[in-house]
């Protein structure tokens, strides 16, 4: 298993986040919104590429729509693959905060 | 209703970037944004600006990151301890390619550092003064005497009187700083004497300089006015006269038969003015009262303006104190840049060879990297296999880059040794005229220029791989099998191959114009017979106070003395030998025109003194016997006699110092300041009868044999008559002509040997190149010897395409030799730097070049067995 980089982390989850809606622009919007911080759409691009062509994003195309020039949408959803290495990371990042007292004001 | 159409630029933009699903989706994207804008123009684009430029931004990002992953997989190929163990396996396999790689580049890297050494030394070290750019050097300048053959030499050149030392820095506002000097040379007392050179120097000359003794003092001021007997001797003297002991201040010296006592040693390397390095100095305060006239300008000096003054508002505020009072009108001042007058006269023969070096650098380079390249071709399988197993080509670049870094690397410390060691070999070469040129040495500065250039060429040969590889496709490679080539017929390998060769010819041409120059000049008629003429030249001791006749007396016992030496056929004696760079003119009255005062060197000569230089009189007769002391007789050159005495002198008569000289013969003029000089106007006369003389040269003739094997004999017998004579110098007239070319024969030496070496470095590339060829129509020529063609018609084939590529070379390479020969035209003499014989014989030798590369592989072809050719 190849290892995961951060923005690929937060990409699966802004993907499992978006649902139904999961395509580039969305996906976007929600890394903006719950990271609170500005976030490249280019990088959205390229990362959303790349985690498909690892395996971790599978693709679908929907409808076509005259506002978007007559294109179709492309949904991305986390593979079984990906939900698998998100587990990894999400265990190894608890194994790390174990017994540490900085609570997450949330 | 559509949507608004994202503008053209993004659209193409995007498509060439990006895959085709991902150009569908971020163009859908895009447009359904600015959709969303509800078609505001600004904000349309405002978001096409933003999205087009992130997307392209991480694309490019994206991808140069999915290459950079590639071509680590597998090892990396950047200069890794493991990429370098890999290239110097490889290249313990290739002895032979690694050592003519190492040694041709070595070559280049040790001509190209040894010029800069020289050049460093000569031209960029030579005022390690503080501030040298406000120190100017202050001439008298008199427009009348430019066009007098005799005194046109120091027109502009003229000295200081002593009233200028002593009003200048009284009455200037605009210098600093203000240094005067003469040269001189004195009997150093000893075991046994010598000559040595000294300086006469005011106080203020070593704080303008910003020098600082290394041991005792320097000159007070008052010893500029007053008899002292404080001397300074140089670092150099010290060590090697006095053995550099502890207390050698306050230590005795005897010049020129006086004690003086050594107050103060110079910083070492001091060395200022005079071509040769003063030994002593002595304060000017010495200097007899008789000189400190207005009319006497016998002083150099050097001032350092003040600060934020021009030249010209100096040279305006030291003009009148530098004319004096006596005939001001009829001169002027100037004031040159000291650097420039110490070194503009080296510089530009150094910077040019320097080039040249670099020319040789730049085709010994093309050599390595074609070399390279042809071992490149030579592994297309291996790089074919490798890429088929899954090697990035990124990855075998990198190799290559490394492999050829090694070489270079190697090259550099092979380069540094020989340097180091040929350099004092380079410079034993070398005429002593070069200022400073015995202090070169290798040091960090030159070692800094060695790594520099280093960088360059490992710059130009590890980029090679980068467009060589490029033709090496992996499965091309496999079906070939590796044995044609297709490189040998490439334009890289013909153009880099052409551009050695235009190289070539461009320092070939330049050699041999500098070496024809060497040869015109030498060729010229002497009026002298030079051949086995040994030359001693002394200062005799005690000899101020002594009659005319006791002098003459002295110096014919020396002559008589030398003549008795076993295998002497004759000797003379002479107030100065031809080509000693000692000339003296007077200025003498001629009757018809008594107002004037024109001016003529002068020779004071033993009667014998044509005899033994092999002169004979054109009209009248020459000096003997009956030429008594009383009376005064002259010789004189038939350029004298077309100047002074309207064609027709003997009989004549002028006057010099209130006597009356009576003209009795006439000789063709004799070469005496140079080769080049034009003819020369001057007059002997008899010792006998006037001999204002102390420095008297005695001349040599030898019976047979070299001339320099009666050197030793020469001393012994000069000492036994005169045991205080000083030598000042004791040689051969070879010796003497030799050194008045020497800069020119120096710089011819160092052009023809890098001439040679282009050549020859040419001939190595052309030689690869054809024998490439050859290999790889292997089977086309075995075809046609099957056919029937002659070994010789295949012979003319290969010849016919070595010729082809020298005549490329010789094509562009003559344009570029002619504009090249333009620039050095003022190191020519007595040739054209169009020269149709030079250019002819370059371009012959460039194309032999060419015809002996192509003999090898020539032969070699002819003897292709056709059978073995077809079936391999």
């Amino acid at each position: 298993m190849p290892p995961i980089a951060e923005f690929e982390l937060r990409t699966l989850l802004a993907v499992m986040q978006s649902g139904d809606e999961a395509y580039a622009v969305r996906v976007h919007r929600e890394l903006e919104e719950r990271t609170k911080r500005r976030v490249a759409i280019g990088a959205v691009y390229v990362t959303l590429e790349r985690l498909v062509r690892k395996g971790w994003l599978a693709s679908k195309l929907g409808d076509p729509s005259p506002e978007r020039g007559g294109r179709a949408k492309r949904f991305y959803a986390v593979t079984v693959r990906g939900k698998g290495a998100l587990r990894n990371e999400i265990r190894a990042i608890h194994r790390l905060w174990e017994g540490l007292d900085v609570v997450p004001d949330a | 209703m559509s949507a608004r159409p994202v503008s053209r630029w993004a659209t193409a933009l995007l498509r060439r970037l990006l895959t085709a699903e991902q150009f569908d989706e971020v163009m859908g994207d895009l447009t359904g944004r600015v959709h969303d804008t509800g078609g505001a123009h600004w904000r349309a684009s405002r978001v096409t600006l933003v999205v087009v430029s992130s997307v392209v931004w991480h694309t490019v990002r994206e991808s140069l990151r999915q290459r950079r992953a590639r071509s680590s997989r597998g090892g990396a190929w950047l200069p890794s301890p493991r990429g370098v163990r890999l290239a110097v396996r490889r290249w313990k396999a290739r002895p032979a390619l690694v050592t003519s790689a190492i040694v041709t580049l070595a070559l280049g890297l040790v001509a190209t550092t040894a010029m800069f050494s020289i050049l460093d030394t000569v031209v960029l070290r030579a005022a390690p003064w503080s501030e040298p750019d406000r120190l100017y050097n202050v001439y008298v300048v008199r427009p009348h005497w430019q066009h007098d053959p005799v005194l046109s030499s120091s027109w502009n050149r003229g000295g200081l009187s002593w009233t200028s030392f002593q009003d200048i820095p009284k009455h200037a506002t605009t210098i600093s700083g203000f240094g005067v000097w003469r040269s001189d040379r004195q009997t150093l007392g000893g075991s046994q004497a010598e000559l040595v050179h000294l300086m006469m120097v005011n106080a203020g000359l070593f704080p303008m300089l910003g020098v600082v003794p290394a041991q005792g003092r320097f000159f007070t001021p008052e010893e500029d006015e007053s008899v002292s007997d404080s001397v300074i001797i140089s670092s150099e003297t010290w060590r090697s006269r006095f053995g550099g002991r502890a207390d050698i201040v306050g230590y005795s010296v005897l010049l020129n038969e006086r004690p003086f006592r050594i107050i103060g040693v110079l910083p070492p390397g001091f060395r200022f003015g005079a071509v040769e390095r003063a030994e002593f100095l002595r304060p000017l305060g010495l200097t007899p009262t008789s000189q400190r006239t207005e009319g006497n300008h016998f002083l150099q000096a050097t001032v350092r303006l003040a600060p934020g003054v021009s030249v010209d508002a100096a040279t305006r505020d030291l003009e009148p104190w530098v004319r004096g009072s006596e005939l001001p009108e009829r001169k002027q001042t100037t004031m040159v840049s000291h650097v420039e007058e110490e070194v503009g006269s080296s510089r530009r023969p150094l910077v040019t060879l320097l080039v040249a070096a670099m020319l040789l650098l730049l085709i010994a380079t093309s050599n390595v990297g074609a070399l390279l390249m042809g071992d490149t071709e030579a592994r297309r399988h291996e790089f074919a296999v490798r890429m088929s197993l899954g090697g990035g080509p990124w990855q075998l670049r990198g190799q290559l880059a490394v492999e050829a870094a090694v070489l270079v690397v190697g090259a550099a410390i092979v380069a540094v040794v020989l340097t180091v060691w040929t350099l004092p070999a380079l410079i034993r070469l070398a005429p002593v005229a070069m200022p400073g040129l015995d202090t070169v040495s290798v040091d960090g500065r030159i070692l800094g220029f060695a790594a520099l250039l280093t960088c360059v060429v490992a710059m130009l040969l590890c980029s090679m791989p980068l467009w060589t590889l490029g033709r090496v496709r992996g499965a091309d490679g496999l079906r070939e099998g590796g044995r044609s080539g297709s490189l040998s017929k490439s334009r890289g390998f013909r153009w880099i191959v052409a551009g050695q060769t235009a190289l070539a010819l461009i320092l070939v041409v330049g050699a041999g114009l500098l070496f024809e120059t060497v040869r015109q000049t030498t060729s010229v008629s002497l009026g002298f017979d030079a051949d086995r003429l040994a030359i001693a030249t002394v200062r005799l001791p005690r000899i101020a106070g002594l009659t005319a006749e006791e002098r003459a007396q002295r110096v014919q016992s020396l002559v008589d003395r030398v003549a008795s030496i076993p295998g002497v056929e004759s000797a003379a004696a002479t107030s100065a030998a031809p080509f000693s760079n000692n000339n003296s003119a007077s200025g003498i009255r001629l009757p018809s025109r008594p107002d004037a005062r024109p001016n003529a060197s002068r020779l004071i000569v033993s009667d014998q003194y044509f005899a033994v230089m092999g002169i004979r009189p054109v009209e009248g007769r020459l000096f003997d016997v009956t030429d008594r002391p009383g009376r005064f007789a002259a010789v004189v050159t038939q350029e004298f006699e077309r100047t002074f005495m309207d064609g027709h002198a003997v009989g004549k008569t002028f006057i010099l110092n209130d006597n009356t000289h009576t003209i009795i013969g006439v000789v063709a003029s004799p070469k005496h300041r140079g080769y080049t000089e034009e003819a020369w106007r001057g007059f002997y006369l008899l010792n006998r009868q006037d001999p204002s003389w102390d420095l008297p040269t005695v001349l040599v003739r030898s019976a047979g044999g070299d001339p320099s094997a009666l050197l030793p004999d020469l001393r012994r017998a000069m000492n036994a008559v005169e045991p205080g004579a000083a030598f000042s110098f004791l040689g051969t007239m070879d010796t003497l002509l030799a050194r008045s070319v020497a800069d020119e024969r120096f710089r011819a030496q160092l052009a023809s040997a890098f001439g040679v070496l282009a050549l020859l470095l040419a001939t190595i590339g052309l030689y690869g190149v054809v024998t490439r060829a050859v290999q790889a129509r292997t089977r086309e020529l075995g075809v046609r010897l099957a056919l029937g063609a002659r070994p010789g018609a295949v012979a003319v084939l290969v010849f016919r395409h070595a010729l082809s590529l020298g005549a490329l070379g010789i094509v562009a390479g003559l344009p570029a030799a002619l504009v090249a020969s333009r620039a050095i035209a003022a190191f020519l003499y007595g040739v054209a730097p169009w020269s149709p014989l030079v250019i002819t014989a370059a371009t012959a030798a460039v194309l032999l070049a060419t015809l002996a590369a192509a003999l090898g592989p020539a032969v070699r072809a002819s003897r292709i067995d056709p059978l073995r050719a077809i079936r391999e």
